[in-house]
Order: structure tokens, then C-alpha cells, then sequence
């Protein structure tokens, strides 16, 4: 059995080894600011900003964060079995999602995504740097 | 060991948001603040306190000279002059970690309102027993999304926005040891454990720090970090207890006369004639954070 930490960790170190991003470099000091902006804005409010920004550009730093975000949520696969929120696919999913859920799972799920972006900043900052 | 003779408690209201840094960065921020292990409150741990408490001390107190910081705080060569030649003493007072009893938040009601919950309102209660302040605590069960006005003013019946969450704040029933010990708290609502815990962990203030190229007058690079504060207006508590000092605990004459008259009663004096009002503690000293105002909630003799 792994803990919930071995997952996180294992999901963000495949997620950054991996990335397709225009510039690698602002991923990483986006991603470090990623969950200060969450705490002062509010998830909600952090999210729809970011969709604002990325829009339809897959290769957007905004939008790889947020389908990060919205794969681990509700990521079910092996021993993960993720339910902060329900099925989807898209970031549009994911927001549309978190507006129609009780406050209970609304705050769980900024707990999780608080709990993940911190393994994505620190494995982008160990990993991105120089690109 | 210290014998338990006579208790206080101190209050500490933030004036200024407090950074007392937990030196770890593995979390959203790069500075996070001392926590509890098992609850993830804040806290600030005794050391910190005491570390504080003493250097005000040593700056404020009138007469005492530097025999009476030792024998207080304990004996210390580096900062206060205690002699190699004499044995190491233990100080006559314990300070406990200061814990947080409430968390202020932004909210509808202007300008803001103080969460607490049961858990910490039960510990609170314990501490009370300890330090034998004599109150009783009533502590209603609160769960989901209930709340209570318990403070000094009443909160109107009602729903109340606390940062991103709402609760439903039931008749006021304010409790009757937090308006006689917590005056200041005066729009406090008793919210439930879950919903306190989300408070102190995903509301508390986040300050991006940079550092300016002096040449370019930009921001340098890589001198980007988010950094955790208390908010202001955070109520902390810290329990104390006084013991006497005996003369045969030193084999020296100097401090065998400056240890005979030390009661408990006559430490707790100078203690609470120095420490008072404003003080300082944790980092960021020179941009003017955490300065609290200390005042002491007398407690009984054991």
C-alpha cells in the first residue's frame, strides 16, 4: 500500500518529466506561486483566473496546471481513487464541477489540490530549471 | 523540578500579523508558520515565547539587574552575564507554547469576526482547570455548517460569509468565561471543528516578498517568496506557572542572599510589572511584525 504522499509525489513527478509547455521556465515560478495565489484568492477565484489566461491553448502554463489539476482530482487508476470531484475530462468540466458541489467537498478539494501543487512546485523547480 | 506554585495565563492579541517561522519550506509556501503536529493549528512553541518574553525583559525591567533574569528565566553566560564559575540553575517560571483561541476573518459583517471551535474552546477549558482560573466552560456541539455567536456582541441570527464558506450563525448565546476573560473578543462565533481547521489552514495571510536590483530597479531574480503570517487581531494564550526559589540550590554566597527572598509571589510580580503590553515575537522585527499586546489573566495558587 502507498501512502497518500507516494501518490501525490509519483503523479507530479510523471506530470513535470512530462510536461508540453511553450516556456518550461515560467512554469516553474508560476507553479511555485500557484498555492499563494489559491490562499489569498480563494480556489474558485484562482481557477477561473486561470482559465481566463489559458483558455484554448493546451500548451498555455496557466492551462497545463489546471489539467493537471483537473486529471488528479478525480483520478481513478490502480490504487488511486481519486473522488474530490466527479468524472470529467476538461478544465471547463472541472470549474462548471466545482461550482455545483456542497461547501464540505468544495473545501476538500482545494485541501487536495493545495496538497498536490506542492509537490508540482517542488519537482518543477528540481527539474525545470535551465530550460 | 519546578514546583507549580502560583499560575497565570497571558493573553496575546496580535497587533501586527506575526511570522513565527517553522524554518521548513516543504509546503505552499516558502515560509509557513509554527504549527501544531497533530491539528495543524497555529502556534507559537514555548522557546519562541520564552526567548521573547526574556529579551523583553532584560530591555524593560527596572532594578532587577542581571541575577534576577537568570534566576527567572534560567542561568545564561552569552546574554546575561551569569558566571562560568557558578552551577547552571533552571528558571523559576514554565511558559507553555501559546496556543490560538480565535482566528479573525474576513467576512460580511464588518470588519470582520473571530472563529473559534470546540476542540480549541475544550482545550481552553483544560488550561483554565490547570492554571486554576475558576471558570467553567459550556461548550455546545456544533457540527456542519452551524455556528454561534458567543462573544461579547451579538452576531444577528443569520447566515455570515467567512472568507469562501458560509455558516449559519444560530441566537446568540454568548458564553459567560469568554466575555469575563476575552472581553476584547467581541464578535466571536463558535463555528465546528472541520470548519475551524479549514480557517487556520487555507485563511491565514500570504505576503509575497521580492527583493529590488538596486542598479535595474527591478525585481531580482530568484528573490521571489510567499511568506505566512498570523493575521493581526489573532487572540493567542500562554499558560504560566511561578515557582520559589530555594538558597541551597546554589553553593555560592552571591547567589545563595540574591536567592533567599525569591517567592513565587515576588517572580510573578516582577514578571508582570516587566511584561506588559506591547512585545515583541517571531521574525520580521524591523518591518513591524509580531507585535502583540500581553496582559495577564491572574490564576490561583496551588
Amino acid at each position: 500500500m502507498r501512502t497518500l504522499g507516494q501518490k501525490r509525489a509519483a503523479f507530479a513527478l510523471e506530470k513535470v518529466t512530462t510536461i508540453s509547455c511553450d516556456n518550461p521556465k515560467e512554469f516553474k515560478t508560476f507553479s511555485a506561486g500557484a498555492p499563494s495565489m489559491i490562499l489569498q484568492n480563494g480556489f474558485g477565484q484562482a481557477l477561473a483566473f486561470w482559465y481566463a489566461k489559458g483558455g484554448q491553448n493546451q500548451r498555455d502554463k496557466h492551462r497545463v496546471l489546471l489539467d493537471i489539476l483537473q486529471e488528479w482530482l478525480c483520478l481513478c487508476n490502480g490504487d488511486v481513487r481519486n473522488r474530490f470531484i466527479p468524472p470529467c475530462t476538461t478544465p471547463r468540466e472541472m470549474v462548471t464541477a466545482l461550482a455545483a458541489m456542497s461547501q464540505d467537498q468544495y473545501l476538500a478539494a482545494q485541501k487536495e489540490a493545495l496538497a498536490l501543487l506542492e509537490w508540482i512546485k517542488r519537482y518543477a523547480n528540481a527539474l525545470l530549471k535551465g530550460k | 523540578m519546578l514546583k507549580k506554585e502560583l499560575c497565570a495565563i497571558g493573553k496575546l492579541y496580535a497587533i501586527s500579523p506575526v511570522h513565527a517561522g517553522s524554518g521548513a519550506a516543504t509546503s505552499a509556501v516558502d515560509l509557513p508558520i509554527q504549527r501544531e503536529r497533530h491539528t495543524e493549528w497555529p502556534q507559537i512553541q514555548a522557546s519562541g515565547v520564552k526567548g521573547a518574553l526574556r529579551s523583553h525583559f532584560r530591555r524593560f525591567a527596572n532594578g532587577g539587574g542581571t541575577t534576577l533574569i537568570n534566576l527567572i528565566f534560567g542561568s545564561d553566560e552569552g546574554n546575561d552575564g551569569w558566571k562560568k564559575e557558578w552551577d547552571s540553575l533552571p528558571g523559576a517560571m514554565s511558559i507553555s507554547d501559546a496556543r490560538l483561541l480565535a482566528f479573525p476573518m474576513r467576512s460580511n459583517i464588518a470588519p470582520f469576526v473571530w472563529v473559534t471551535c470546540p476542540a480549541v474552546l475544550k482545550r481552553l477549558d483544560a488550561d483554565l482547570t490547570y492554571a486554576d482560573v475558576g471558570q467553567n466552560m459550556d461548550v455546545p456541539e456544533v457540527r456542519g455548517d452551524e455556528a454561534f455567536s458567543i462573544g461579547g456582541a451579538p452576531v444577528a441570527a443569520g447566515q455570515v460569509v467567512i472568507e469562501d464558506a458560509v455558516v449559519d450563525v444560530a441566537n446568540h448565546q454568548g458564553n459567560a468565561c469568554i466575555k469575563t476573560l476575552f472581553p476584547e473578543l467581541e464578535r466571536l462565533i463558535l463555528v465546528s471543528d472541520e470548519m475551524y481547521k479549514y480557517a487556520v489552514t487555507c485563511c491565514t495571510e500570504i505576503q509575497t516578498h521580492i527583493k529590488i536590483d538596486a542598479e535595474k530597479g527591478t525585481a531580482d531574480d530568484g528573490a521571489l517568496w510567499y511568506q505566512e503570517y498570523l493575521p493581526a487581531d489573532s487572540l493567542l494564550y500562554t499558560v504560566v506557572h511561578y515557582s520559589h526559589r530555594d538558597a541551597g540550590e546554589s553553593e555560592h554566597a552571591e547567589i545563595q542572599r540574591a536567592l533567599a527572598d525569591l517567592k513565587a509571589q515576588t517572580i510573578k510580580q516582577h514578571v508582570e510589572e516587566a511584561l506588559q503590553g506591547f512585545i515583541q515575537i517571531g521574525g520580521d522585527e524591523t518591518l513591524g511584525k509580531g507585535i502583540f499586546n500581553l496582559t495577564w489573566i491572574t490564576g490561583g495558587a496551588q
